[in-house]
């Protein structure tokens, strides 16, 4: 076979893996029978899966396939067998690399890097709030559209103090964001005086973190403002399900274009994109000198 | 940053319910993705010490073993990614998985998998995710979706994300790692 051939031969079958079709709606796959057998599946799925392999002696087949394979896996190897190796093996993973979920490594301070790059604001600390602010603060006036709102807190000798949206502040300054939300999913992006807009959550990756809902939930970490130009307008983005960042950016690209900054601080720009939206605006001391 | 202290483990009638319920599948989900009953067996393994140290992580959004079955794809993609030397990754490959070339059917599917597993080695590590789910696993969308979290649109757009990728990494770079998965062919 020549190599044009093999190429060629490979190049087809991969195109037929690439572009398989979905099963049908409501097909009972490899993977739903699979967790039957485990016994994953909660009822109701479990049933409508069971009605469906009692119909069918092809699925029947697979999932007696199935079974009888997890019956030789725990004759081959026991869990008895096997518990002290499992202990051993935890206390040996470090805590910072335990799972954390399938988006957690999104959740650990990547780099400087990120942030000095960015033309804005932020350096990366793990700084005053260590868990939410005092209970009982009333709800943030800083919410756009929908239900979330976004606060900001600044450290002083006593508890934090929050901040109001379009207050002062100089180069150096530290605030801690917090969000109020039934949402389970953030991104933050700010967009300082020249256009520039910065992705501070998440820190890595592309699409927006899990988070957790609740009352003024903090942010994993402060931010320093520096000495770009003001204003600076944080916009929070609170979901469902994660976005995609780029999609969040680009809406806020559009709607500078097309509305100006100061259309940012209503909400109507961001509509369609399946989230709430919060914002914060800070000014800058140096750019009122 | 600040790390949560503390953290609980389960008891012992936990962890043997846990392994007895879902060890078989995970230890299935390694093998597919891994290609090696002995790297798939220490993965295994890695992905139930893992659980056990990060027992009061998971969050009740899904089922147990969902969330088990999440660490078990990042863990076997984080072994796929520490895998040094892409040739010889694919000869090993070829030489130890069992059936390779006892039939057309097989064969082809085994070359074409190597194939998505090189491409994706060092591809954004989301889109290399959703991937192993849907040719390694065979999962639907659907499927996809509710185990990691994303809508079925968002499913849908990331895989052809990824196989546009795949498409121009194939064409336009890794003939050779394609006639080495092979283990024909001039290099």
């Amino acid at each position: 076979m020549s190599r044009h051939d093999l190429d060629e031969d490979t190049m087809n079958r991969l195109e037929q893996l690439l572009s398989r079709p979905e099963p049908p709606s409501g097909a009972v796959s490899p993977h739903t029978l699979r967790r039957l057998a485990a016994g994953d599946l909660p009822d109701a799925e479990a049933s409508t899966a069971r009605a469906a392999v009692g119909e069918d002696p092809a699925l029947a087949a697979q999932l007696a396939a199935i079974e009888a394979e997890d019956r030789a896996f725990l004759e081959a190897r026991p869990f008895g067998a096997h518990k002290d190796e499992l202990l051993r093996r935890a206390e040996a993973v470090p805590e910072e690399r335990a799972p954390r979920g399938l988006f957690g490594r999104w959740l650990q301070p990547r780099s400087l890097g990120w942030a000095l790059a960015a033309v804005v604001t932020a350096l990366l600390l793990g700084v005053f709030l260590p868990d939410a602010p005092p209970d009982g603060v009333a709800p943030s006036p800083n919410r756009l559209k929908g239900a979330a709102t976004l606060s900001a807190w600044q450290q002083t000798a006593g508890d934090p103090v929050r901040l109001d949206s379009g207050v002062t502040l100089g180069a150096g300054d530290a605030i801690q964001f917090t969000v109020t939300t039934t949402a389970s999913h953030l991104a933050l992006l700010g967009v300082d005086g020249t256009g520039t807009v910065s992705r501070y959550v998440p820190v890595g990756g592309d699409l927006s973190m899990p988070f957790t809902p609740g009352t003024n939930r903090p942010l994993p970490d402060a931010l320093v403002l520096d000495d770009a130009p003001g204003p600076e307008v944080f916009v929070a983005f609170l979901s469902d399900e994660a976005l995609l960042v780029e999609d969040l950016e680009r809406a806020v690209h559009d709607a500078l274009e097309r509305r100006g900054p100061d259309a940012l601080a209503g909400g109507a720009w961001a509509d369609g994109l399946g989230a709430d939206v919060a914002t914060f605006v800070a000014h800058k001391e140096d750019a009122l000198r | 940053m600040h790390r949560q202290s503390g953290m609980s483990a389960p008891t012992e009638v936990q962890l043997a319910r846990l392994y007895e319920q879902h060890a078989s599948f995970v230890f299935a989900r390694c093998r597919r993705i891994l290609r090696n009953e002995d790297d798939a067996w220490d993965a295994t393994q890695e992905v139930f010490a893992r659980a056990i140290r990060s027992w009061d992580g998971f969050d009740g959004h899904s089922t147990r073993g969902t969330w088990l079955y999440r660490i078990a794809t990042n863990h076997c993609l984080n072994v796929i990614r520490n895998r040094t030397g892409r040739r010889d990754k694919l000869h090993q490959r070829k030489e130890e998985r069992p059936g390779a070339g006892t039939g057309p059917e097989g064969h082809g599917r085994v070359e074409v998998l190597d194939i998505v597993r090189a491409v994706m080695e060092d591809m954004d590590e989301d889109l290399a995710r959703l991937a192993v789910l849907y040719y390694f696993e065979d999962m639907t969308q659907a499927e996809i979706a509710a185990e990691v979290g994303l809508s079925v649109p968002t499913v849908r757009k990331r895989l052809r994300a990824f196989v546009d990728e795949a498409r121009k990494r194939v064409r336009k770079g890794f003939e050779g790692h394609i006639l080495a998965a092979m283990g024909g062919g001039p290099a």
